[in-house]
């Protein structure tokens, strides 16, 4: 019975061992040893980099050696292996055990849509097929954009232009800024608090740059393009700014001569030459003329209105001024203005109120011929 | 004036007959004298000037001398005095308020102020001048003709080879020139007075101002030298026309304010007549008011020292007003201003000169009369 017992077990380990020792012996067969990274087929940018993790396993019994080496996609892709840091040519895997390499891919700019086959070849562990999807087409070049190409202010404003500057080269880059204002126009690029005239930026690298814009102090109202540029010799990138110029309104009125005071007799008249001056940058059109007179007075303009004055132009107008006959005499105030729906300007002439010296000839007269009465009585009485 | 003859450049034989007293010389004019005098018309013109010239300087020196002309000069030189105190004493009272609240003082016409500004307490100068000047006139013209008549001088300087006329021009002249130096010495002595206490330079246009103030103020006066002149012609004794003289001085400066008020308390319309109505009457009583030399001369004088006067007009309407800055006048403005009251002072200075050469050109002149 107890022999029974042992010889059953014994076979029941031979068949164990037996049928072990099939099953790896087909798994010896298979390969023994693959490759294996979880993401095959991964979509990725223009320029981005991948990175893949790919393990060799080792199943068989023996140490498994493989060189590896990849075929690139195109000819400006960068492959590397890496394992610890440091470039990998060749790996060694216990049996039994597994080892990792990383697979970094840096997909180029300059590249196009599509489907893209990668292999990793790796001798005994046969070779991995990896698929890149480049779901946009690639550049190869520099970007430069605005948050907000398009600002509108007057002409005494600045316009200040957020820019981003964008190096979508594989290499570092020196920029040169520049901007082809209009005559007359100032600019200045600022970067990282500084003005600057060029700037460095690394591959993949972005900017923010400053344009500060201040138009001429003329500048007539109009949309004006500026178009900037960030360039060196191997490659540039374009902008486009929009400053919209509205123009400023400016009236002036003032007298031909500057003099601000004038002389009237009580009653009389007074011709009084004004100069209404577009200070502005814009046209400015119905320019009426009006007055603050005292009681009793008027002030007539020729011309009364003015349909239109071109910037910087002045029109002459000829103000007569008539005093009141009961006015005193002495100093009054008499308040011009010219007004356009835009602006108006005052100009305050102080008139000097003069008495008529009429009256004052006439006194003369009547002492005269109270003399030469005098002088008669003399003729008449003395003398004898 | 019976010194004067002496200082005639005159023949010996006249001189002779013109010292003894109770003799006649030969009037001018009169029938039996008419071929002496027409030789004398041959030889006098150069000498007559002179001779004019002469009961000038005699006149003049007369009243300076006399104990009439000194006693006034002191009571208006007291009163220019005080009123000069009065007035230094208003401006520094205005200093002291300006310096307290700490603005400061309105400089501009600060010399005029001195002739027209008082602490109340004694009228200011322009006041004491319009007053007490005409005392002056008065003082010196009362007795001018009348006097010498009654002591039978008039005669005899008549009795010289000297036009007729001269002898009252030589009064006038003569009395002009001492309220001339009277009132300019006051005027002076009042600007003088006024530099060393206040410190404070007149601007030529103040001068100016002043001076022909002055000269206004001596007019004025003159007219009542002429007044007093025509007086002391018509009235033979020297009493009367002195009272006379007085007598227009008080109306004018006292009374004739009381009657126009009367009368424009009377006229006054009533509160229905509406703005026109009430405008007109004070026109009205604005123009009897200047009838009154001594109102003419306030109004001029006082116009010329208050350059911020604008109008002598009652009153100033809303209109007139509006938009009107507060500035002084040009001196001319001014002076434009007061032209007709100017102009009609030295009317009346000339008409009543006018007056008085009539009715002494036509009076009789006897000796002992």
């Amino acid at each position: 019975m107890f022999t029974t017992i042992r010889n059953k077990i014994a076979a029941l380990a031979l068949v164990l061992c037996v049928a072990a020792l099939a099953a790896s012996a087909s798994a010896f067969a298979a390969g023994g040893a693959k490759l294996y990274t979880p993401y095959t087929s991964l979509s990725a940018a223009a320029g981005e980099s991948l990175s893949y993790s790919i393990e060799l396993i080792n199943d068989g019994d023996s140490i498994q050696t493989a060189d590896l080496s990849y075929d690139t996609p195109g000819s400006n892709w960068t492959i590397d292996l890496t394992a610890g840091g440091h470039p990998i040519k060749q790996v060694a895997v216990k049996p039994g055990e597994s080892e990792s390499v990383n697979l970094n891919v840096q997909v180029p700019y300059e590249v196009n849509k599509g489907d893209y086959a990668l292999h990793v070849n790796a001798g005994a562990f046969g070779s991995l097929a990896l698929k890149i999807n480049i779901a946009e087409q690639g550049t190869y070049k520099t970007e430069l954009t605005a948050e907000q190409p398009n600002m509108q202010g007057h002409s005494d404003s600045t316009f200040t232009y957020n820019l981003t500057l964008s190096n979508r080269t594989a290499g570092k880059q020196q920029y040169a800024l520049s901007a082809d204002a209009p005559v007359g126009w100032d600019y200045h690029f600022s970067a990282n608090g500084s003005n600057v005239t060029a700037v460095d930026l690394d591959a993949n690298g972005t900017q923010s740059i400053t344009l500060t814009l201040t138009p001429a102090s003329k500048a007539t109202a109009d949309t004006y393009e500026i178009p900037i540029q960030a360039s060196n010799s191997s490659t540039s990138a374009k902008a486009t700014m929009q400053a919209v110029i509205t123009g400023t309104y400016g009236l002036n009125l003032t007298t031909s001569d500057q003099r601000l005071s004038a002389n009237v007799t009580a009653g009389g008249t007074k011709n009084l030459e004004l100069v209404v001056q577009n200070t502005g940058t814009s046209d400015l059109e119905n320019i009426s003329l009006t007055s603050t007179t005292p009681t009793d007075w008027e002030v007539t303009f020729e011309p009364k209105t003015i349909s239109s004055i071109k910037p910087g132009e002045s029109v002459p107008v000829t103000a007569t001024i008539k005093s009141s006959g009961k006015a005193l005499s002495g100093d009054y105030v008499v308040g011009l203005s010219a007004q356009s729906t835009e602006k108006s300007s005052d100009a305050a002439i102080r008139v000097t109120v003069k008495t008529s010296v009429l009256w004052g000839w006439i006194g003369v007269v009547i002492i005269a011929a109270v003399l030469a009465g005098i002088y008669g009585l003399f003729r008449k009485y003395g003398r004898r | 004036m019976g010194g004067l003859i002496e200082r005639l450049r005159l023949p010996a034989s006249l001189r002779r007959g013109a010292d003894s007293p109770g003799v006649s010389g030969g009037r001018p004019g009169a029938p039996g004298t008419q071929a002496r005098g027409a030789a004398e018309r041959e030889r006098r013109p150069a000498g007559s000037g002179s001779a004019f010239w002469v009961m000038v300087q005699k006149e003049f020196g007369d009243h300076i001398r006399s104990w009439r002309f000194l006693i006034l000069l002191a009571l208006v030189t007291l009163a220019c005095i005080g009123s000069i105190y009065s007035s230094i004493t208003a401006l520094k009272d205005a200093q002291e308020a300006a310096t307290g609240s700490g603005s400061e003082i309105d400089t501009s016409f600060l010399f005029l102020k001195m002739f027209t500004i008082s602490d109340g307490s004694l009228p200011n100068f322009l006041t004491f001048l319009s007053f007490l000047a005409p005392l002056i006139g008065i003082a010196i013209g009362f007795d001018s003709i009348n006097s010498e008549r009654n002591k039978g001088t008039l005669s005899r300087v008549m009795s010289q080879p000297v036009y007729r006329d001269d002898f009252l021009n030589a009064k006038f002249v003569a009395g002009l020139l001492l309220i001339a130096v009277v009132v300019f010495s006051l005027g002076f002595l009042v600007m003088g007075m006024g530099l060393l206490t206040i410190g404070y330079p007149p601007t030529p246009e103040e001068f100016w101002r002043v001076v022909i103030a002055l000269v206004i103020t001596t007019v004025y006066v003159g007219l009542w030298l002429n007044l007093s002149l025509l007086f002391s012609v018509r009235f033979k004794q020297a009493a009367t026309s002195a009272l006379s003289g007085i007598a227009v001085w008080i109306f004018f400066l006292v009374f004739y304010g009381m009657i126009v008020s009367l009368i424009s308390n009377a006229t006054t319309p009533d509160a229905a007549a509406g703005a026109d109505a009430y405008i007109n009457q004070q026109n009205w009583m604005m123009l009897l008011q200047r009838l009154s030399p001594a109102y003419l001369f306030q109004e001029a004088a006082s116009t010329l020292l208050l350059p911020d006067v604008r109008t002598l007009n009652p009153f100033v309407t809303q209109d007139q007003a509006y938009l009107a800055i507060d500035a002084p006048l040009s001196f001319g403005q001014s002076l434009l201003l007061v032209w007709p009251q100017v102009v009609a002072i030295v009317a009346e200075t000339a008409l009543s000169f006018a007056a008085s050469y009539v009715a002494f050109m036509r009076q009789e002149i006897r000796s002992r009369s």
